[in-house]
């Protein structure tokens, strides 16, 4: 019973396994970490089958009854930027017009979609979609585990919130997980200006004049300067290159070292990205 | 750096306490439980404040009535005094004291002479100091004065040879009541 006001529960879920990071407050700080690879989906519905293994691994750790955060692969979300119509009157109006955005990207209705934005008037805004049986066997989840949701958010997301005060105006973010790049570039007002979800090839990101070259061809893409700061969370084995960087034009950072004692926010999603 | 907010979780009450974090919405009922009580107790401060005061007012007032009451006591206390004052004077004025020296003289023959006479007008006792020539002639005074239909229960209180004297008189004092109220 109110089990949630002092234990916590981060369920980091990918499309090949998911983690569960439990870890209780104030009087007794315990931890425990599950981690379990992803079944093949017997039914049509694989997010539902993922739910139900997570729901199993749930009361076999008897993890019930949890404030439970739920980080969300990038893989599994669509992410993309918006520019606000002019005129914007109602909530509505900035509806249809990520709902438009949308359908004109990836060509799909959005009615399969939940989608769920950063909502402003003023400047472009990030936006992002999971697939509605996500959300409905997320829902069945919440019921049979008893959790109560305190954020549902993709890793690139939270990773961003994580270190937002520490990035300077004018940076790029990269977060990298299971072969996908995430680019958030901050403008002069410290706010997000722009954002890529991208597919890149072991080849673009091996060394570091070739991820150079990606940036500057996604730069060229969403019509921005090329980079001149790059800051990366943390160093993943794909960018060993970062800790001996070479390039005068570009600055790499990267967080962790910088700020050794700041502690990542979700360091289960690794593991679940990992498929470990 | 502004949050990006994005939510997937749905908007329910419970969600909002964790968003907000759980321990800051305690402290801040804590504080507003702090503020409450604390507006409370000024609040019954300031009652009991303004009944003390009342009732320091209406001790106040209380204490001037009973100083104003005392005062007039003791004007009247001290009218009472100078009335009493009066009356004794008055009494003392009004007491014949011809008619008494003539009757207690009037007993006393040449052999008896009457020193003092010191009638008191609230206890009607009367006090004589007299001489005789001797012991036979104040013995005759005191039968004679016994004679007397205004006085009552005469007494010899003391009586000596005065040696002061040449002739060496007996001087004796003595005692009676006055009968009868003193005239006014």
């Amino acid at each position: 019973m109110l089990k949630w006001i002092h234990s916590n529960l981060t369920i980091s879920l990918s499309s090949q396994a998911f983690v569960l990071h439990q870890h209780t407050r104030w009087w007794s700080k315990t931890s425990q970490l599950v981690t379990q690879n992803l079944a093949p989906a017997k039914t049509v519905d694989h997010f539902q089958s993922h739910c139900e293994q997570i729901t199993r691994a749930i009361h076999l750790n008897n993890l019930t009854g949890c404030a439970t955060t739920l980080v969300i692969s990038d893989e599994l979300v669509r992410q993309w930027v918006v520019e606000p119509p002019q005129n914007v009157e109602s909530l509505d109006d900035l509806k249809a017009a990520v709902s438009a955005r949308f359908q004109a990207l990836y060509g799909d209705s959005p009615a399969a979609w939940q989608i769920e934005a950063d909502w402003k008037t003023d400047r472009p805004f990030l936006a992002s979609a999971i697939p509605k049986n996500l959300a409905v066997a997320l829902d069945g989840l919440a019921k049979k585990c008893q959790l109560e949701w305190r954020q549902i958010a993709p890793h690139s997301v939270m990773l961003f919130n994580r270190w937002r005060n520490i990035l300077p105006p004018n940076t790029w973010m990269v977060t990298f997980e299971n072969g996908r790049l995430s680019l958030t570039v901050t403008n002069a007002q410290r706010v997000v200006g722009a954002y890529r979800h991208i597919s890149c090839e072991a080849s673009e990101i091996a060394t570091e004049q070739n991820f150079i070259k990606l940036l500057n061809r996604e730069a060229l893409r969403m019509n921005l300067p090329s980079p001149k700061q790059v800051y990366f969370p943390r160093i993943w084995t794909e960018f060993n290159w970062l800790q001996h960087t070479t390039d005068k034009n570009v600055s790499f950072n990267v967080l962790s070292i910088i700020y050794p004692d700041v502690i990542s926010l979700v360091p289960a999603m690794e593991l679940a990205s990992s498929g470990a | 750096m502004q949050t990006i907010d994005i939510e997937f979780a749905p908007k329910t009450p419970v969600h909002a306490l964790l968003k907000a974090g759980v321990a800051s919405v305690v402290l801040s009922l804590v504080a507003l439980c702090m503020v409450v009580g604390l507006g409370i107790y000024v609040s019954l401060v300031d009652q009991v404040t303004e009944g003390l005061l009342e009732e320091n007012l209406m001790l106040e007032q209380q204490t001037n009535a009973l100083q104003s009451d005392k005062k007039k006591t003791d004007k009247n206390t001290k009218n009472n005094t100078n009335q009493q004052a009066l009356t004794s004077v008055a009494s003392q004025l009004n007491l014949p004291w011809g008619e008494l020296l003539r009757a207690f003289d009037s007993r006393a023959s040449n052999q008896v002479a009457l020193l003092e006479f010191n009638p008191d007008t609230n206890t009607h006792l009367i006090k004589i100091v007299a001489e005789a020539r001797n012991s036979a002639q104040m013995t005759n005074y005191i039968e004679g004065l016994k004679k007397l239909k205004v006085i009552d229960d005469i007494k010899l209180t003391h009586h000596e040879i005065n040696t002061t004297e040449p002739l060496l008189p007996i001087r004796f004092e003595l005692e009676a009541y006055w009968v009868g109220a003193f005239p006014r």
